[in-house]
């Protein structure tokens, strides 16, 4: 396992901005610190960047939170591209690019977006 | 006459929705250097860090996107930080597998999409920095403020990802401000985090790491924070009230990059959505 090269050597902790605030994330984690924190993050990867080991901090950190139920805004965010195509709401951006000069954009149609993720709805399909 | 230089703008659905400004300016700015940024039809969600949070399949939304940019024959630039790098990711894990790129053009193929490999992902940062000797030899306006620069983790790390500039003090936005004759002020807290995306898990870490960021910039003397990154943008400036509350002498004007660069290069206030039309 990606893991099993950690030597415990703490680095990541002394890099990673929650743990400095004495909270847990991957870092905590890796080091056996913590079982929990693995959606603590402020994605600024200084932890993949430090690791005298290589080991891919980010991809150990996603795979971990697949396993987990995911905090409120991130399960409201995921719902948002599922239905949506995006994860900020995008009705009337073209109101608003109208306002400010900008040419109409047009949007992706979330069937396609459904698709790609492998999570079609009823009806999707017609 | 040379045909103009073009490529497609991936505005990410943050900046599509609430940073018009920032899209206005980085067209203005960029149409003044000589090329195009094209909008990008029916671009979808870059996955963020929240698709590969939930689901193993965010690789296909990048792809998606990346066979777009192909299709129509054009290297993608990006505004955001995360925009920047799952576009990245996917591009070098899908150029350097083709075993995976077959397997992810299965899944593209039900959603009438195809990527072969051959799109380029680079941010505003580079496209800018590309351009920097014409930027140093144009008719410049000299600004009567100074700034500070936060930079956009994002779009530096993973360095292996990034392939941008130093991981630890990166120099490329200050080496465009720079050459545009405006003047930088270095400050203590100038290579930490701004803390935006823990709005998502812990609102008052963000809140108080922009804070320090903030207290520090003001102090080393500068006038402005210069970013190029909405999510860095959404805390930093609209979360100003939120920061204030608990630190009420805070207090210092959020720009983006390409506002302040179109400032020195005489583009109207209207071009860089610093008034609205
Ligand atoms: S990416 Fe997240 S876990 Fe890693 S150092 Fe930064 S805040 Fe900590
Ligand atoms: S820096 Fe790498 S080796 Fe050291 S504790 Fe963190 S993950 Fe383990």
């Amino acid at each position: 396992m990606e893991t099993d090269k950690c030597s415990q050597c703490r680095l990541c902790q002394q890099y990673c901005m929650v743990a400095r605030a004495g909270g847990e994330s991957i870092t905590t984690i890796l080091s056996g610190d913590s079982e929990t924190g693995a959606w603590n993050c402020s994605n600024c990867w200084k932890c993949v960047e430090i690791c005298p080991e290589d080991i891919d901090v980010y991809e150990v950190m996603m795979e971990k939170r697949r396993q987990e139920p995911a905090p409120v805004r991130y399960k409201r965010a995921f719902d948002s591209v599922c239905r949506i195509g995006y994860v900020y709401p995008v009705d009337e951006v073209n109101t608003f690019r109208e306002m400010w000069g900008l040419e109409p954009i047009r949007l992706v149609d979330p069937k396609v977006v459904r698709k790609l993720l492998g999570r079609p709805w009823a009806g999707d399909e017609e | 006459m040379n045909e103009i230089e073009k490529r497609l703008l991936f505005p990410g659905c943050l900046v599509l929705a609430c940073f018009q400004d920032y899209e206005l300016a980085a067209k203005a700015v960029m149409r003044r250097l000589g090329m195009e940024l094209v909008d990008m039809d029916d671009f979808s969600c870059c996955s963020s860090s929240v698709v590969p949070s939930m689901s193993d399949d965010w690789i296909n939304l990048d792809a998606y996107n990346l066979g777009l940019a192909e299709s129509r024959r054009m290297d993608i630039v990006t505004l955001c930080g995360s925009c920047t790098r799952t576009l990245k990711q996917a591009n070098k894990k899908l150029k350097g597998d083709a075993a995976l790129l077959e397997k992810v053009n299965e899944r593209l193929a039900e959603a009438g999409a195809h990527y072969n490999g051959t799109v380029r992902v680079n941010h505003l940062i580079e496209v800018l920095d590309e351009k920097r000797s014409l930027i140093e030899k144009m008719e410049r306006k000299s600004l009567d403020y100074r700034v500070a620069l936060s930079h956009p983790c994002n779009v530096i790390r993973p360095s292996s990802v990034a392939q941008f500039d130093d991981p630890w003090r990166p120099q490329k936005m200050r080496k465009v401000l720079e050459a545009a004759g405006v003047q930088v002020v270095d400050y203590e807290l100038e290579y930490e985090c701004c803390g935006a995306t823990l709005l998502m898990v812990n609102e008052k870490l963000a809140l108080d790491a922009a804070a320090a960021k903030m207290r520090s910039a003001i102090e080393a003397g500068a006038d402005a924070l210069v970013v190029s990154c909405g999510n860095c943008y959404m805390l930093l400036d609209r979360f100003r009230h939120k920061i204030q509350e608990a630190h009420p002498e805070i207090s210092l004007p959020i720009m983006f990059l390409p506002q302040v660069l179109g400032q020195v290069l005489d583009v109207s206030c209207r071009e860089l959505g610093l008034e609205l039309v």
